[in-house]
């Protein structure tokens, strides 16, 4: 028992002071961000960017390049991290990510069909409509959890990652099926977004996402302090006034149009939902007011981080970031599976 | 006060509650002893307004349940459950300190201050920045049970509802919770609280309800009700009850269920 405790408590690296938490993770967004669009095939000094002294061929990559890849990176990282924190107050489970569950690829499904058998898609309509069905897949895939949780009990996390097995596989098999069907053209679509990327991420693709993430991400935190005594159980959430059941179908709801307009913009990028939350409440909190925030700024920064990776490590040659999140979540995700296995909390 | 009238709670066939009616005034201490199974945990969810019977009403005040709203219940009553465990790394003060989510129109110091307060109360505070996980079961029943008082801190006339809230604990702060429950009864809250210890049970109950197959099998003072031959129907145990020689409260005293001459007999 002591030595479980003291090993958990070893764990808490609360080195961080809470009032400088977040402005020091929005400082550390704001460098990355300006580093991003700054590093590339063709370097653009970072004075030049900050006092935007710029050649128009400079200008033309930062506008309608640079910019709007870096900003669909940091709309998609924030909402997935935020997507995540959600699901695992929701499940009361620390490994819940809607990669693992898979909600993300449920969303996935959803919108290879739409590639597939509605034929080509372009501008806002089609990206709003990619979206609306990713939002369609991903909240079938979280009724489908919460049949196997049934509704109000607490999902434990062997069932969760099964049924996360389960639909991913389901997920995976009938959008293989459907590349069978599709044209070469298609079937480039879809490989390069069942790996996750943000390559060729232009305006509209921002403009979307910015729409569909951010609204839902500033509603899931107005309901922190509610996620906050959901952890408790149901039935003592509501013995503190938190209607449990409708909160819950709020924040799914949430949840899957986050990870549904993020699909649709960058296919399925894995673990940022798992990977940034956990690392939040190890250095700074587990209470959702501050958490949501520092994991959407975090998950910004880090997305953007692992996207410019991505396409400069290999330059000219661009690895799919969502390769990258693999190489990176996985290991951590071991890591984090032993540990909860030292302390039975599993 | 919590009326409870003809309440009967059916689930996958099986009876858990039948016709149970039973009432909690403010300023009493009200306990319930059953065997494992007789439907105390339900009657206490009936009560809480967590589980709707399938017959009988609930009221509190004269007003039926499901007519509060749900935060202004919270504000009226609290309940502590069996299930103690959060999973993730909140301090002992932050779960205290969940505890006056529904009086968040308080200002933040004010609402940490109760939440020190109580954490005080039942002898944590001193865990204060404890990780919760990482403490005992009993430290962790006592956080909870901290939780639960900040709720509904100075609030007379309020109700606590407890399902064996000393289940985890040592014999000395199984006696203080109770003289806490018992000091909080006195300063005008009704108090409920299910427990397996029939001499707890008789020393600090203002009543006592005994449950079995989910009826009540009697209710009235301690000494009324804790009988030899009630013990042995409800509980099948063989006991002895004696006069509690400073309190003159019932008190009980197990005999071995099946002594030797009986076996060789």
């Amino acid at each position: 028992m002591t030595a479980a405790a003291e090993t958990t408590e070893s764990f808490s690296l609360r080195v961080i002071p809470l009032p400088v938490a977040l402005p020091a993770l929005a400082f550390l967004l704001v460098s990355i961000f300006i580093l991003a669009v700054s590093m590339g095939a063709v370097k653009i000094p970072v004075s030049e960017v900050l006092s935007f002294s710029l050649s128009d061929q400079e200008r033309a990559i930062l506008l309608d390049i640079r910019l709007p890849r870096v900003l669909l990176a940091g709309i998609v990282g924030a909402g997935l991290a935020v997507a995540g924190c959600t699901l695992q107050g929701i499940f009361r489970n620390p490994l819940a990510d809607p990669s693992l569950i898979g909600i993300s690829s449920g969303a996935a499904l959803a919108a290879a069909a739409v590639i597939v058998l509605a034929g080509p898609i372009s501008g806002y309509i089609g990206i709003y409509a990619l979206s609306v069905a990713a939002f369609i897949g991903g909240i079938a895939a979280c009724w489908v959890i919460f049949l196997c949780a049934g509704f109000s009990g607490n999902l434990s996390v062997a069932i969760m990652l099964l049924a996360g097995i389960a639909l991913t596989a389901i997920a995976e098999g009938a959008t293989g099926f459907l590349s069978y069907l599709s044209t070469d053209q298609q079937l480039r679509t879809l490989t390069f977004w069942r790996m996750g990327s943000f390559g060729g991420a232009l305006w509209p693709a921002v403009i979307v996402a910015a729409t569909i993430v951010l609204p839902c991400l500033g509603l899931m935190m107005k309901e922190a302090a509610g996620l906050n005594v959901l952890l408790l159980g149901d039935s003592e959430a509501c013995c503190l006034g938190v209607d449990s059941d409708r909160l819950k179908r709020r924040l799914v709801g949430f949840s899957a149009l986050v990870v549904g307009g993020s699909v649709a913009v960058s296919g399925v990028i894995v673990f940022i939902g798992l990977v940034v939350p956990h690392l939040v409440r190890l250095t700074i909190s587990p209470d959702h007011r501050l958490l949501m925030p520092a994991s959407a700024l975090l998950g910004a920064g880090l997305m953007i981080a692992a996207d410019t990776a991505a396409r400069t490590l290999a330059a000219p040659a661009e690895i799919p970031v969502g390769i990258l999140t693999s190489l990176i979540g996985g290991p951590f995700f071991l890591w984090l599976l032993l540990r909860l296995q030292r302390e039975g909390i599993t | 006060m919590i009326e409870a009238a003809k309440l009967c709670v059916v689930f996958r066939d099986q009876t858990i509650l039948d016709g149970v009616s039973f009432s909690l005034r403010p300023g009493e201490l009200v306990t319930v002893l059953a065997p494992n199974g007789a439907g105390k945990s339900t009657l206490l969810k009936c009560l809480a307004g967590t589980l709707k019977p399938q017959c009988g009403s609930v009221q509190i005040n004269a007003r039926p349940i499901e007519d509060y709203p749900i935060r202004e219940l919270a504000r009226r009553r609290a309940v502590l459950s069996q299930h103690h465990a959060v999973q993730f790394p909140f301090t002992v003060l932050g779960v205290a300190r969940l505890g006056r989510y529904p009086h968040d129109d308080l200002p933040d110091a004010r609402n940490q201050a109760i939440a020190e307060e109580a954490l005080r109360k039942t002898e944590v505070w001193h865990l204060r920045h404890r990780l919760f996980p990482t403490l005992s079961g009993g430290e962790q029943q006592r956080v909870q049970l901290a939780r639960v008082l900040a709720q509904i801190w100075e609030t007379p006339g309020a109700f606590l509802l407890l399902d064996e809230p000393t289940s985890a604990l040592d014999l000395k702060h199984q006696q203080r919770t109770l003289d806490l429950a018992r000091e909080l009864a006195e300063d005008g809250m009704g108090v409920l609280c299910i427990m397996h210890d029939l001499n707890l049970a008789a020393l600090y109950a203002d009543r006592v309800i005994l449950m079995q197959n989910g009826r009540i099998a009697a209710t009235g003072l301690p000494e009324e009700v804790l009988r030899q031959d009630a013990l042995e129907s409800v509980f099948g145990i063989r006991a002895n009850v004696a006069l509690h020689p400073l309190s003159g409260r019932p008190s009980i005293m197990l005999a071995m269920a099946h002594s030797r001459a009986e076996f060789s007999g």
